[in-house]
């Protein structure tokens, strides 16, 4: 039995300290998978998070008799490591292209193009926090979406919400970041 | 921000939530004003929610294909070159093997499909295209009509899709080179080879054609050729989209294989791919482009040049006919071109459709049918002979027939006009002065007059008796009305007793041929003012118009009740002065002294004598059982035809233009009959009512023939060659012609047996063979509309055609071979005559020869035949045709042989394919 089956169990039994073990163990069970991943495929893949906890849950699920409540707990520390994953990858993009760019984003910062895509990407992890303390459920809800890419029924199916409750709590978790960044700038 | 206070978030959160589920703005501020209640902080941060649910991109593309998406765009900065590179995933589903060409419409990759482990082709679509949602459209309906185009020979269009902002097309991978290589790697191709190839490109292209798709865009570049030499035609579809996308652009890649009308801009056709495939074709047997240029103009010079350069002016030893078919394909007007690319294949040398078709268990379609291989013509001497010999059997026919003609026996030389007057004449001397508003008459014969004759000792002459006149075997019937005659048959004919005799003014009359008075009936008023006077009418007027001599007569007392009311009743007894042997028998009735009931009774006529006991009650019952059973199998008939054309219209295979044609030509017929024939077109019922019944039998023909056809064309295909050509409307095909004279040749041999047949003795056949009959039918005699009508029904009411042919279908269906289906044919007709019990030996003959000709004429000719042989017999027994010139109604009898000459003819010289009788030389002496 693995560490993580292990404290996945626990976790079942109903141990809440467990998931802070739960984290770090699967953060590097999906850098190696994405390590290998990348190794096989083309320089410059893009990474199909989705596909890849799949493939961990899988790996974890396929031999052992794990409880349901497991898969949510699993699935739900799996998204909180895709969105490090993902949230250091563009951290050096966006270091790199600083570096790049020189003197001039000094004079002003609007000449230069911007990678909107992972500004957005950072500003929504920024206030994801936030969302979590007012609303657990629902910032799990945009991890699994948003870091790695579920469509909604594969993450209702993930928390062990009905679809319906799912699309509610996607529309208010969107309401709620959308005013939190706009708020910010 | 609020960490500890969850209350009021959740509370927000509520609000939201049931504010997002009403319907209208308003409702959706009226909530939030009533739920918030006073509390301003809550009700400011809700509406701040509320205004950030909107349908933007925020979040919902993925953070992970975040990447993808500016991969793409970056992609599409760089346009040129290669973006994929080999081993990339595309769409997480399609790993990229390798670039496999560049073109008009985009590039196109190989790719292994991950979900289900095959190669296929991967086209990606110029952005151009992508970006507009009209041409997206238009691409998408191309792709889906493409899809269905399913043959071996088409490159199958699996799906479009888009994905990392690319629109793709997945398709068949083929595993070989294109044909522009493939020539320029070795030149032009050995004939059979490039036969082969020219076949499988028609095979493809002609199913594409039968699915209303139009290629616009086939050259060498798009005919793929596997490993294994099979050809795939690609790019359906999506070529003549590109076309229409980039415009000139597109068009000026590939100019040099468009059709001249293409390149003018009008209408693009199948025909404009016949024309592409005539030059493919030229370049497949001769190594050498037909046209050379590059751009429009140049190749609109070069095609406005005329035509190219013969294909055997570069290779000597080309077939020719494969020549002539290519050449043909390029002619300039699509008219000029074969109207099929099954056509093209048919014309290949050494193909015979066909037999592939059903090789490959396929129902081959009415165009392959149409296009089948064999030509049908006819050497010249066959086609001739069987002419001959229709003629040379025609006259035989009715040479025979002269010797028995009823109408050449008796006095038969007034015409019906003269006898209609001389029937008015009869009823103003008998005290019917008024002009009546309507009159109807008409030859028949007396049935009762020939079977008393029939049976009276047969001496020698006993049939010169009818010489006379008297008996009258011929009678003429004439009825008038002082209002108009309503007849209440759907055909609208008015008969003896139709519309009923009993309206006041109405009289009937028979007359013999000499115009003498038989019978004379006339419906007394209803109503009478005057006081009816009991007195007897004077008998010697009906006796004068009878040719009799009151005085000669003996009064009896009266035993025949007559139809109409008479006040007073009398009777006869006598000779008839043509008769003297015979006893004569007069019955007549007046009302108020007019003659209303008048006729000669002679020993022919039956005493009527019912008998009694209750035979009378059991046939209702028994014939409203039969009546039921009747209804039940019609309705059991029409319920399967109609699944079965149900069946056959939703799987395509039912020949809708065929039957569409067929329906229309039954319904054109019997209108134009009922037009002809009707004696009541102001009479409103009755037109509907035809109209509604000629409409059925058109619907009902159309439902069998698309519920039938397909499977007489699938287990029986060579049956139905020339009568597909026929609805085709290709009148001027040598098998349409041989099979015409086929059927004619038929038809006139069962007539020839038939009357040849006739002349055995008694003893063989039963039947005497000195008994005279009129030979046709006697409704013709009135001549005119009557003539057309017949004309009308005879072309189109072989009803019993379509029978017979479904039978020996279901015979061939079930015993699959021609020989035991004609052996089971003729043996179950014979099981017919079995049930006759009197048969003698001549009938059974007679019988199995007549279903040997129909089961040989089907199987030798086919359908075409079979019909054209009912038509003709119908031509041949329905006319009183005579060779005695001199009679008044010679001119009439003799229309049916000569359309039966005609019909022949007409098979005989198209039949022998236009090839002229003479030769040029033998002309030149």
């Amino acid at each position: 039995m693995s560490e993580v089956t292990r404290i996945l169990d626990s976790l079942a039994l109903g141990n809440p300290q467990a998931a802070e073990a739960l984290l770090p163990l699967v953060y590097e069970e999906l850098r190696k998978l994405a390590a290998v991943k990348m190794a096989q495929e083309a320089p410059g893949q893009t990474l199909q998070a989705t596909a890849l906890v799949h493939e961990a849950w899988l790996k974890l699920a396929g031999s052992q008799h794990l409880k349901f409540q497991s898969r949510t707990h699993f699935m739900v520390a799996a998204a909180e490591a895709m969105r490090r994953i993902l949230i250091d990858k563009a951290r050096r993009k966006r270091s790199q292209k600083r570096d790049q760019g020189g003197p001039r984003m000094e004079l002003d910062e609007s000449q230069i193009p911007q990678d909107s895509a992972s500004d957005e990407l950072i500003a929504v992890h920024e206030s994801l926090d936030r969302l979590a303390q007012d609303d657990a459920s629902a910032a799990d809800l945009v991890k699994l979406r948003y870091f790695v890419g579920m469509t909604m029924p594969e993450a209702a199916v993930a928390l062990a919400i009905p679809l319906r409750t799912a699309e509610r709590l996607w529309a208010y978790a969107r309401a709620w970041l959308r005013r939190e960044i706009r708020s910010l700038r | 921000m609020n960490g500890g206070q969850s209350s009021p978030d959740s509370r927000e959160k509520e609000i939201f939530l049931s504010a997002i589920d009403k319907a209208t703005p308003q409702d959706r501020a009226a909530y939030v004003n009533a739920a918030c209640a006073g509390d301003d902080k809550l009700k400011a941060a809700v509406e701040e929610l509320l205004r950030n649910h909107v349908a933007d991109a925020f979040l919902e593309q993925p953070a992970t294909l975040i990447d993808a998406a500016a991969k793409a765009q970056r992609r599409k900065a760089a346009a040129a070159g290669s973006p994929f590179a080999p081993g990339e995933l595309f769409a997480g589903r399609y790993r990229i093997v390798g670039l496999l060409g560049e073109g008009g419409m985009g590039q196109v990759y190989r790719a292994d499909d991950l979900k289900l482990g095959q190669s296929v082709a991967l086209k990606f679509l110029p952005p151009a295209l992508a970006t507009d949602p009209v041409w997206l459209l238009r691409f998408r309906n191309e792709v889906r009509i493409a899809r269905e185009v399913s043959h071996p020979n088409v490159c199958r269009v699996y799906d479009i899709g888009e994905a990392e902002g690319e629109h793709f097309i997945s398709m068949e991978f083929v595993d070989g080179e294109d044909l522009t290589s493939l020539l320029r790697r070795i030149g032009r191709l050995p004939q059979d080879k490039a036969v082969e190839i020219a076949r499988q490109l028609c095979a493809g292209l002609a199913a594409a054609h039968a699915r209303g798709v139009v290629h616009r865009d086939l050259k060498p570049a798009n005919i793929m050729i596997d490993g294994r030499g099979k050809v795939r035609i690609t790019d359906f579809g999506i070529a003549a989209l590109a076309d229409q996308i980039q415009g000139k652009e597109t068009r000026a890649g590939t100019p040099s294989y468009m059709a001249p009308e293409q390149l003018a801009g009008t209408e693009v056709t199948t025909r404009s791919d016949i024309y592409a495939l005539g030059l493919v074709l030229y370049e497949i047997f001769t190594g050498k482009k037909a046209i050379e240029g590059t751009s429009i103009t140049q190749v609109e010079r070069a095609q406005s040049r005329g035509a190219p350069p013969t294909p055997a002016s570069h290779v000597r030893d080309i077939d020719p006919q494969v020549e002539r078919i290519i050449l043909r394909c390029l002619e300039p007007d699509p008219k000029n071109r074969p109207r099929s690319a099954m056509a093209v294949a048919a014309a290949l040398p050494g193909m015979d459709l066909l037999a592939e078709a059903i090789a490959a268990g396929d129902t081959p379609s009415p165009e392959l049918l149409a296009e089948a291989g064999e030509s049908g013509s006819l050497p010249h001497w066959v086609a001739i002979s069987c002419f001959v010999g229709v003629v040379a059997g025609l006259v035989t026919i009715i040479g025979f027939k002269d010797k028995t003609n009823l109408l050449l026996l008796v006095p038969f030389n007034k015409l019906p006009e003269v006898l209609a007057e001389r029937a008015e004449q009869v009823s103003e001397r008998l005290g019917y002065t008024n002009v009546p508003a309507d009159k109807a008459y008409w030859f028949r014969t007396d049935p009762a007059v020939m079977r008393y004759l029939t049976n009276s000792p047969p001496a020698s002459n006993r049939w010169q008796r009818l010489a006379s006149g008297w008996p009258a075997a011929v009678v003429f019937s004439y009825r008038a009305a002082s209002q108009k005659l309503t007849p209440q048959q759907p055909d609208a004919r008015v008969r003896w007793s139709d519309p009923p005799f009993s309206e006041p003014g109405m009289r009937r009359m028979n007359l013999d041929t000499k115009g003498r008075l038989i019978s004379f009936h006339a419906v007394p008023p209803k109503f009478s003012e005057t006081k009816l006077t009991n007195q007897e009418a004077d008998w010697s007027l009906l006796f004068r118009e009878a040719g009799l001599e009151l005085t000669n007569f003996n009064r009896v007392d009266s035993n025949w009740t007559p139809e109409m009311y008479c006040d007073i009743r009398v009777a006869w007894t006598g000779t008839h002065p043509n008769w003297p042997t015979e006893t004569l028998r007069v019955e007549a009735g007046s009302f108020a002294g007019t003659p209303v009931f008048f006729e000669l009774r002679g020993p022919w006529t039956k005493t009527p004598n019912p008998k009694p006991g209750n035979s009378q009650g059991d046939r209702p019952l028994y014939g409203t059982v039969l009546s039921v059973v009747w209804a039940v199998i019609f309705f059991a008939v029409l319920a399967t035809a109609a699944y079965f054309a149900r069946r056959n219209l939703f799987t395509g295979r039912g020949d809708r233009t065929g039957a569409r044609r067929l329906g229309l030509y039954i319904f054109l017929l019997s209108l134009g009959e009922f037009a002809t024939t009707t004696h009541a077109w102001v009479f409103w019922g009755n037109v509907t009512r035809a109209f509604a019944t000629m409409a059925g039998t058109a619907f009902l023909t159309w439902l069998l023939y698309i519920a039938i056809e397909p499977s007489a064309r699938r287990y029986w295909p060579h049956t139905l060659i020339s009568w597909s050509r026929l609805l085709t409307g290709r009148i001027r095909d040598p098998s349409i012609g041989r099979d015409v004279l086929g059927g004619c040749f038929g038809g006139m041999f069962i007539k020839v047996l038939e009357t040849v047949g006739g002349q055995l003795p008694q003893s063989w056949t039963g039947a005497d063979p000195t008994e005279p009959f009129i030979p046709g039918r006697a409704a013709l005699l009135s001549g005119g509309f009557h003539v057309v009508a017949r004309i009308l029904d005879g072309l189109g009411g072989a009803g019993g055609v379509m029978g017979i042919f479904l039978f020996l279908l279901l015979l061939r269906i079930l015993f699959k071979r021609n020989w035991v289906t004609a052996v089971v044919f003729v043996g179950l007709w014979g099981i017919g005559i079995i049930n006759t019990p009197s048969a003698p030996l001549a009938a059974w003959v007679w019988s199995f020869s007549w279903a040997t000709i129909i089961v040989v004429t089907t199987i030798r000719f086919g359908l075409l035949a079979l019909f054209v042989m009912f038509v003709s017999m119908g031509f041949i027994e329905s006319f009183p045709a005579t060779f005695d010139f001199s009679a008044w109604w010679a001119g009439i009898g003799i229309i049916g042989p000569l359309f039966v000459i005609g019909l022949a003819s007409y098979g005989c010289w198209v039949s022998m394919a236009g090839k002229p009788l003479f030769k040029d030389e033998v002309l030149a002496k």
